[in-house]
């Protein structure tokens, strides 16, 4: 039997991980930014070999200290705790390890297709997940979680065009199916 | 440390992702159809305590300036296409992975990929101020 948080518990969840994020961070949620560090890797390492050495030269303390980036490897410490995460979810949620699968489930394979079909889907909208989200500078962290709640006229646009497109399409699937 | 400072937010949110549900791409559809009104209701309501939550936290949680440029609007419509095609926003192909669904590799590479291009695109056809690091 499947069984998931009531919507008060995710709501409750998902605000309370936007504050972890920022006490333990001091930055917001997002975790299109976290792909975008590590697919910079070069850049982001440059930029803080600099950072640190402005940061040594001014003294990195008090007021106006220099603020230094995290290191890469803290991104994608992130992105595969997330991971992780799931993998708790799953365990507690279910009582068992999860499955090795190579599908997304019977909706999926009813609503766009198997095989090579399902590949090319998946490929092709993994390159619109990570160039849209890049482009629109957020995703549904960064632009609909935190930048909604904070009422920044991008994220709110953002957020109204993403799921807007999400729903249109999902029901032109529904549809040719 | 820092690693540390940095596991246990990740670990929140695909706990909290796979608990309530963004994993399953029938769940996922479910929410786009309106057939099933609770992972909308999470999202709403998870931005809205995100209002108090912004305003508690003041000073220390700032949200950066993101202008409203033409790659949002597209961005985002692309964005929304490819959710429905692979049933991840970024952070859930972490999540499919977690939850034994090895297919999802084919997600994040794609990811990688379409990441990876897009400053190449943005400075040869894109003109606008993005005011941040690509």
């Amino acid at each position: 039997m499947i069984i998931w948080w009531p919507w008060w518990v995710g709501a409750f969840a998902l605000a309370a991980v936007s504050g972890a994020h920022f006490v333990l961070l001091n930055r917001p949620l997002g975790v299109s930014g976290a792909f975008t560090r590590i697919v910079d890797w070069k850049h982001e390492a440059e930029a803080r070999r600099i950072e640190l050495e402005l940061a040594a030269s001014t003294g990195n303390a008090g007021p106006g200290h220099f603020e230094v980036r995290d290191p890469v490897g803290a991104h994608a410490v992130f992105l595969l705790s997330v991971g992780l995460g799931a993998f708790a979810a799953w365990v507690t949620r279910y009582g068992t390890l999860p499955q090795i699968s190579w599908d997304l489930g019977p909706e999926y394979a009813a609503l766009i297709g198997t095989g090579p079909v399902q590949w090319a889907s998946l490929l092709l909208g993994g390159i619109m997940v990570g160039f849209g989200t890049r482009m629109a500078g957020g995703c549904t962290s960064g632009h609909g979680l935190v930048g909604c709640a904070g009422g920044r006229p991008a994220s709110l646009t953002s957020t109204a065009l993403f799921f807007g497109t999400g729903i249109a399409f999902s029901f032109l699937l529904a549809g040719l199916s | 440390m820092t690693f540390l400072r940095a596991a246990l937010p990740g670990l929140l949110l695909g706990f909290s992702l796979g608990w309530i549900g963004f994993g399953d791409y029938g769940e996922l559809h479910r929410m786009f159809t309106f057939e099933d009104l609770r992972l909308m209701a999470v999202f709403g309501g998870g931005v809205a305590l995100g209002i108090p939550l912004l305003w508690l936290g003041g000073e220390r949680f700032q949200l950066r300036y993101k202008p409203l440029t033409p790659g949002v609007l597209w961005g985002s419509v692309l964005f929304g296409v490819g959710w429905v095609l692979t049933g991840a926003c970024p952070g859930v192909v972490l999540v499919q992975l977690g939850e034994g669904r090895m297919i999802a590799l084919i997600s994040l590479a794609g990811v990688l990929v379409g990441s990876a291009l897009y400053p190449h695109v943005h400075q040869r056809y894109f003109g606008w101020e993005t005011s941040t690091c690509g």
